[in-house]
């Protein structure tokens, strides 16, 4: 009999929605909820012992301590297998879904598994290290994404291996292995250099990595009732560059609170951006940062409100993992403070 | 077989960015030499340094098959410049990542003292093929 | 140029009173061999040995696999301007002992490669598990310089193959196959309606122990240049490449080019494989821009209409691939790559060290930093106490049972960069 542990946050726990989020874990016997379905789908063979409920705002509040009073819980079960979620599209439940299976994975070494929406900012985060079942963007995709982890989930919990993503049903981790394929390289590459001659579809081996493009988010309704935040590549910091961003190759962010301030001078700001003429940038950093221009706009009623803090970082050089890592982070947090849209300025 | 050529180099343009001190011994007083007492990632991080500050990687900061976590030398030359090349920014940053992606992968074994030496050699002949080559094109002379 | 190529089939081979084939069945004279071969003050001591496919064999460290070639008809000898005089080879009649091969091992640097197992599952990534191998084990003299010893032991190799292959001199080849580029311009005329197709043909040439010698000369101090496909099939182009021993390619691979056989495959029918275009991988950025753009000058002025462009090494060749490839493709040229990856143990982080949006059409000899375990064989030709020192091995790979604990890295041509496997890789 394989022992599974489920996890799922306090709405798919039946305890509330949003104003519950702060809920801490909690553990109850058997199946909750979803786990209903899941048990079904997983048969005979396994069996749910415990479930797992916390809240979604506690856990991205309180990773560290959350994770191991988690941990502490499902050990106790003495699990086979450990199944969060699915979250579909909900960020902060997917963020929480994928800490927990890594941190099960890492610390319990037993299978895990987890299902998300391709979008959810936890399947970026995690997909490299874990399998997570792609699942439709909203709940209304239960049905379908139930049995499919359940069919994942006794494969990783017999130490099966696993084919491919797109036949595995599993989003693809972006991680190289290597396999034989039918014919030597030299006569594939005679092959792929005939349908590039004729004109003809064919599929490279090794794709060059993502030049990543982003898809545009609906518009802003309302400008007027929205919380407009700044953040710059450009390397805007308060005089003195506090955090020492590095002028070139970022390894770090700044978030600066800029409550009050009508206007940045070039006594109190400046550029710590290496990768252009700072001249005009450290005359007057509204130039990078138009915090001026915000500020009317909030007076004349054509925005909501100004966000209290802007984020920064120099882009010059930076890697495009850094950068992904920063806004991963600094989102949730944008998020969480009730940011609509954000203005993104570069140099 | 190359060797340390015995030509006159003008100094301040090129620079030899080294951890080696084969290649230090060799071009003493013929090359400007940044010598670190450091890692293969420190000469990295030091030409990257140089690059922002506007110098061009003239040779490969990957030269050679062996592998960022084997050898414990590297050899770099820069050439002053006048304002950022990205294209060196590019070069230097994408040896960064890949001497990132190999020291994660495996520590660099304890080597002995003759394989050190080994490296040492390996590294010269790299970076002396490359001045070489420059010396040839009259590069040092620019 | 016309080449024919007279396969004789070896199908074993042993030691003998006379150096000869017969039956298939490859005898050599192990004194006479050691005769051919000695000579070297260099060298304190050769020694001489035989691995069969399927053995419990583990030879190590492997510096380079030739196979055994000798010109019976047509100008010049093989491995011109090295062995025999620098003559145009590539025409005429050239017999091959087909399935054997002759290994040189030993130890040049402190740190050593090259492993190739005749069975198991180290034996599924090598094409020398295949091969019957006379191993050449050759030992220094004490402080031997290191480029000395780099030198003397390629020689022996390529000393030995030789002495070998002319035992196939008067041999009747149990498969003849000809292989004909004509020149420019009639080439032109007998295929007025096919596509143009080249093979621009990447040497690694960065310094001592990754040189690349055609007709002797040193690759690096070549510009990219003209060859036709023949001449590599007489041993034009010799490796003196000791470093990566998964991407390197031995000479044999270089005498066995697969892009070039398999680009003969289709030549006349669905294209005119014009011809071959060698270049270098140097060190300075500047060597790299000059080799590039005359790269694709050349393949202009050759009117091609695709090439394939093969690789050979990691890190710093992966610039000088994507600058041939982004000039080649901005002149029109539709371009194919042949590269391995180094993607880290886990396949999780980027493959190469260099990459641009022109390279949509790349074929993978797959990741040499997945990890293998060698288990432990009967039979030890060289030394594995490298096996720690082993590019791609580390520390503790060799266990107390003596199975090894490695990168693909360490497997003679298991990733090779110009298509000799079917080992690839995927994305998961």
């Amino acid at each position: 009999m394989i022992r599974v542990v489920h996890y799922i946050n306090q709405f798919y726990g039946g305890i509330g929605g949003e104003e519950k989020a702060d809920i801490k874990p909690e553990l109850k016997e058997g199946v909750v909820g979803p786990g209903m379905a899941l048990k079904a789908a997983l048969g005979a063979n396994a069996e749910i012992v415990a479930t797992v409920i916390c809240g979604d705002s506690y856990f991205n509040e309180n990773i560290d301590a959350a994770t191991a009073e988690i941990i502490g819980m499902i050990e106790k079960h003495n699990p086979d297998l450990f199944i969060a979620g699915p979250a579909f599209n909900a960020g902060r439940y997917g963020v929480a879904c994928g800490s927990i299976c890594k941190a099960v994975k890492d610390k319990l070494n037993i299978p895990v598994l987890t299902g998300m929406y391709i979008e959810n900012p936890g399947a970026d985060m995690f997909k490299k290290e874990l399998y997570i079942v792609e699942t439709a963007n909203a709940a209304t995709g239960m049905r379908t994404a139930v049995p499919a982890m359940a069919k994942l989930a006794l494969k990783l919990a017999a130490n099966e291996t696993l084919g491919a993503p797109a036949e595995e049903g599993y989003i693809a981790r972006g991680v190289r292995k290597n396999i034989f394929r039918a014919e030597r390289g030299s006569k594939r590459a005679v092959n792929m250099l005939l349908a590039k001659l004729k004109g003809e579809a064919f599929e490279t081996e090794y794709p060059m990595p993502d030049f990543d493009r982003v898809a545009p988010n609906p518009p802003v309704l309302d400008l007027t009732k929205a919380k407009i935040a700044l953040v710059t590549s450009g390397g805007i910091v308060p005089k003195g560059n506090p955090d020492r961003i590095e002028s070139s190759s970022a390894s770090k962010y700044g978030k600066y609170d800029i409550e009050g301030i009508m206007d940045l001078t070039a006594e109190t700001y400046e550029t710590a951006h290496g990768g252009y003429d700072p001249v005009y940038a450290n005359q007057d950093s509204d130039r990078v940062l138009p915090v001026d221009v915000l500020r009317d706009l909030e007076k004349e009623g054509v925005i909501g409100k100004l966000h209290r803090y802007f984020y920064t970082t120099t882009g010059n050089g930076t890697s495009v993992a850094n950068s992904k890592k920063f806004a991963a982070t600094f989102a949730q947090e944008l998020l969480a403070d009730g940011v609509q849209a954000v203005i993104l300025t570069s140099t | 077989m190359a060797s340390a050529r015995g030509g006159v180099f003008l100094r301040g343009a090129a620079q030899i960015i080294t951890n080696n001190p084969m290649v230090r011994d060799k071009y003493e007083g013929k090359l400007d030499i940044s010598f670190i007492d450091g890692k293969y990632i420190d000469v990295l991080k030091l030409t990257r340094d140089k690059v922002h500050q506007g110098f061009r990687v003239m040779s490969h900061p990957l030269a050679g098959s062996i592998k960022p976590n084997e050898t414990p030398y590297r050899s770099v030359i820069v050439m002053s410049g006048s304002s950022l090349d990205h294209e060196s920014l590019m070069i230097i940053e994408d040896s960064i990542l890949a001497h990132e992606k190999f020291s994660s992968g495996k520590q660099m074994p304890r080597w002995s003292g003759s394989i050190l030496s080994d490296f040492q050699v390996i590294d010269y002949h790299l970076i002396d093929s490359a001045v070489e080559s420059m010396t040839t094109s009259g590069a040092f002379y620019l | 140029m016309r080449l024919e190529l007279g396969k004789i089939f070896i199908k074993d081979v042993q030691f003998g009173s006379e150096t000869k084939v017969e039956q298939g069945v490859l005898y050599i004279n192990k004194q006479a061999l050691l005769d051919a071969v000695g000579g070297d003050t260099r060298l304190k001591s050769i020694e001489i040995d035989i691995a069969k496919p399927g053995e419990e064999t583990r030879i190590m460290p492997v510096k380079d696999v030739i196979e055994p070639r000798v010109k019976v008809e047509g100008p010049g000898g093989i491995f011109p301007g090295v062995i025999s005089k620098v003559d145009v080879v590539g025409s005429g009649r050239t017999h091959v002992l087909k399935g054997a091969a002759v290994v040189t091992a030993g130890k040049i640097v402190g740190f050593q490669e090259g492993i190739i197992d005749m069975s198991g599952p180290g034996a599924d990534y090598t094409p020398f598990s295949k091969t019957l191998n006379v191993v050449i084990l050759c030992t220094p003299v004490d402080n031997l310089q290191q480029h000395e010893h780099e030198q003397a032991v390629r020689m022996v190799g390529l000393k030995a193959a030789t002495f070998i292959g002319e035992a196939g001199r008067n041999v009747t080849p149990d498969e003849v196959k000809v292989y004909e580029t004509l020149p420019l311009l009639e080439g032109a005329k007998q295929y007025p309606g096919l596509p143009r197709v080249g093979y621009v043909y990447m040497l690694q040439t960065q310094g001592l122990m990754h040189d690349t010698y055609v007709y002797g000369v040193d690759a690096k101090r070549i510009v990219p240049t003209l060859i036709y496909p023949t001449e590599v099939m007489d041993g034009a182009i010799l490796s003196g490449n000791c470093v990566s021993a998964c991407d390197k390619n031995p000479t044999y691979n270089h005498l066995n080019n697969p892009i070039i056989e398999d680009l003969y495959e289709r030549h006349g029918k669905d294209y005119n494989f014009v011809g071959v275009i060698i270049t270098n991988e140097n060190v300075t950025l500047a060597d790299k821009e000059r080799s590039s753009n005359w790269t694709a000058k050349l393949a202009e002025y050759l009117n091609l209409d695709a090439v394939i462009v093969s690789e050979e090494g990691f890190g710093n060749p992966d610039t000088d691939l994507m600058m041939n490839c982004k000039k080649l493709t901005a002149k029109g040229i539709k371009t194919v790559l042949v590269t391995d990856e180094y993607a880290g143990r886990d396949g999780a982080s980027q493959s190469l060290a260099d990459a641009d949006k022109a390279a949509d059409a790349v074929i993978t000899g797959g990741n040499a930093n997945e990890v293998i375990l060698l288990p432990p064989m009967k039979k030890i030709i060289g030394y594995t106490e490298p096996a720690d020192t082993i590019a791609g091995g580390f520390d503790g790979s060799l266990r107390p049972d003596g199975s090894i604990m490695a990168e693909l890295q360490v497997i003679t041509g298991a990733t090779s960069e110009i298509g000799m496997n079917k080992l690839s890789a995927t994305q998961y």
